[in-house]
């Protein structure tokens, strides 16, 4: 056996994938990739970056022949990570997809030279800032008061839900809000991209959660990056668990909840709405949640905890059904179906940004989307490559975007 | 160009003729001229995925003209043979790390198949067959060199029909199938039969002891050089 697929062959054992799920990941034929693990045929050189940075393994670690190469402990240890309880065939299968469309990133990047790395500094300086000693409740507050401070986001004292992916992305977080209706994550995080190059990955499932709850969820997610997946690799939140005293999370959860909606924005949008506390009704605390992009829970907890309403008051507002008054004030209310009704389907920019070839459909973050499109354009990168980091097949390129093709003489 | 030795061929232009069942164009290049089309495993990889627009179609058929010779796959072995003697290894073994330098330089802007069958083609000297215009007008925008000859599948059409392998009929056959598969046809036989069509086009390959067919358009692409067999 060769050292390639040795290492190829241990990583799909360990993490429980499937070889087409696999073959998908690396853009390959099931048949072809088990022609591989079976020593028929060898992976082209060239494909080699691409597999590494979707296994987690350095590009070495393939072409070496290094006895150590076929030691247990090539194996990442997200892989191992994965393989815990609770997580299903399908999860890792979005994980493989996330770790491509992140490789292509890399890519892109490379291609553009656009590469974006204010995270590294900006997530240093909230680990440097925040005191190891506090509660981590503390702990998440203080790291999510400088990161909004940091990035701008305490300016105007609102919601921050419509601008803060956009944050994200330009420091070079790779935000993915997708479907994943077989999945049983809420959310992850981890660290994603060829070895040298990586960057924090946090991933939101779309599936039956509404955008104020996913704003949650990536928030969470995003504490998890800063102060947590170095360590553990990767985070898990599960759709299905309940509230942990584990340190972790609540420093997670205090993080989301600090840097959402602490209380100068409670306070901002309440006077800017004529609030009175102590007679929030279903109407007004739908009005809250439009304005400070925030679900219903997580709204009454940050009163609460600001001491704008009592438990008693926190306890009635979370019983309140805010659906209908929601719906009709925030667009971020609507279904995907509700919205592409109302606005057309260019405006819901889901237009052309679901993957047909990776191991699962993800839903391409669309500033992504517009930088493969422009980096088309502007003939820095072919159709073909445009396709693949697009994640879809080349007609595919051409039947979504047929105003961006390009026309040539013969 | 002299007759080369191999003719590098990309996905796209394989397609083509495995769609149209039509292999004599590949025959004809190696039983009367002796050139061995080639493909990098680059393009062995593409043409073995399922391609969701054709279904299942492609990769058997490209299973069957691979295993009868038509189509060969690039390898130390195939390029040692070419350049013979005792330096043939060495020789081989130095073109392909050239093919892989290059082709890993264009992949920054081009999908796989096309990297490394140009960086294949334009080491070896030899022309390529493809008909990404997408990715060539990248790689000429990215400063980086092309093939002085790239072919269309109607080039090799063309030829067939010069030195009578392929009657008129056969020809126009050919350019049914990619219609009805909506493939990329050139323009000039966009909406005219092969023979209408012919008159306009340039084939860029063609054999100097037969009568010409097709325009005589001066060539003005930089990889529109004309083979002459």
């Amino acid at each position: 056996m060769t050292d390639k697929r040795h290492v190829l062959q241990k990583i799909l054992d360990t993490a429980e994938i499937g070889v087409e799920a696999c073959a998908a990941a690396f853009s390959l034929s099931g048949q072809v990739l088990a022609e591989i693990l079976s020593g028929q045929r060898e992976i082209p050189d060239s494909m080699l970056p691409l597999v590494a940075a979707v296994m987690g393994v350095k590009e070495s670690v393939l072409t070496s022949s290094a006895r150590e190469t076929r030691g247990p402990d090539v194996v990442p240890a997200i892989w191992y990570k994965l393989r815990a309880g609770g997580l299903a065939e399908a999860d890792r299968e979005y994980i493989l997809a996330v770790r491509q469309l992140a490789f292509f990133e890399h890519e892109l990047e490379q291609v553009t030279d656009s590469r974006s790395v204010g995270w590294k500094a900006l997530f240093e300086e909230l680990r440097r800032e925040t005191n190891p000693q506090d509660s981590p409740t503390e702990q998440g507050r203080q790291a999510a008061r400088l990161f909004r401070r940091s990035r701008g986001l305490d300016q105007g004292a609102t919601g921050i839900g419509e601008v803060f992916r956009g944050h994200l992305r330009n420091i070079g977080v790779l935000v993915i809000e997708s479907s994943a209706p077989d999945s049983v994550l809420e959310g992850c995080s981890f660290y994603v991209g060829p070895s040298g190059f990586e960057r924090p990955s946090i991933f939101a499932n779309s599936f039956r959660t509404t955008w104020f709850r996913r704003n949650r969820i990536l928030m969470h997610e995003l504490a998890h990056a800063i102060f947590d997946v170095e360590s553990t690799t990767a985070t898990l939140d599960f759709a299905t668990s309940a509230s942990t005293d584990d340190l972790q999370e609540q420093r997670a959860d205090a993080f989301a909840q600090e840097a959402l909606v602490p209380r100068e924005v409670l306070r901002n949008v309440g006077q800017h709405q004529s609030v009175r506390w102590d007679a929030l009704d279903s109407n007004g605390l739908a009005a809250m949640m439009a304005a400070t992009h925030v679900e219903q829970r997580l709204l009454t907890k940050a009163l609460l905890a600001a001491e704008l309403i009592d438990s008693d008051t926190a306890k009635a507002l979370e019983s309140y059904d805010v659906a209908k008054e929601l719906h009709r004030l925030s667009p971020h209310a609507l279904s995907t179906e509700e919205y592409i009704r109302l606005h057309g389907v260019e405006e819901a920019g889901i237009k052309g940004r679901t993957t047909t070839t990776a191991p699962r459909k993800i839903l391409l973050p669309p500033r992504y989307v517009g930088g493969v499109l422009d980096a088309y354009k502007s003939r820095q990168v072919s159709r073909g490559k445009a396709a693949r980091m697009l994640m879809i097949e080349e007609h595919e390129f051409i039947e979504r975007f047929p105003l961006e093709q390009l026309a040539y003489a013969d | 160009m002299a007759r080369p030795s191999f003719v590098f061929c990309d996905a796209d232009a394989i397609i083509q003729f495995l769609l149209a069942q039509e292999v004599r164009p590949f025959r004809l290049l190696r039983s009367k001229y002796s050139i061995q089309p080639l493909v990098v495993p680059e393009v062995e990889i593409e043409l073995l995925r399922p391609i969701r627009r054709f279904g299942n179609r492609v990769a058997p058929e490209f299973k069957k003209v691979v295993a009868n010779g038509l189509l060969r796959v690039v390898d130390k072995n195939a390029l040692a043979a070419h350049y013979g003697g005792a330096g043939g290894p060495m020789a081989a073994a130095a073109a392909m790390a050239n093919i892989a330098k290059l082709g890993h330089e264009y992949q920054a802007h081009v999908d796989y198949g096309e990297a490394y069958t140009h960086a294949a083609a334009l080491t070896l000297g030899v022309p390529a067959l493809s008909h990404d215009r997408s990715a060539l007008e990248v790689l000429i925008h990215a400063g980086l060199s092309v093939p002085t000859t790239v072919l269309r599948a109607f080039d090799l059409i063309a030829l067939c029909y010069q030195v009578g392998e392929m009657t008129e009929k056969d020809c126009d056959a050919f350019r049914a199938a990619l219609l009805l598969e909506h493939e990329y046809l050139p323009k000039c036989f966009a909406h005219k039969s092969f023979g209408d069509g012919l008159k306009d086009f340039c084939p860029r390959i063609c054999d100097i002891h037969v009568a010409p067919v097709g325009s005589t358009g001066d060539p003005t692409l930089p990889y529109s050089a004309i083979v002459d067999l």
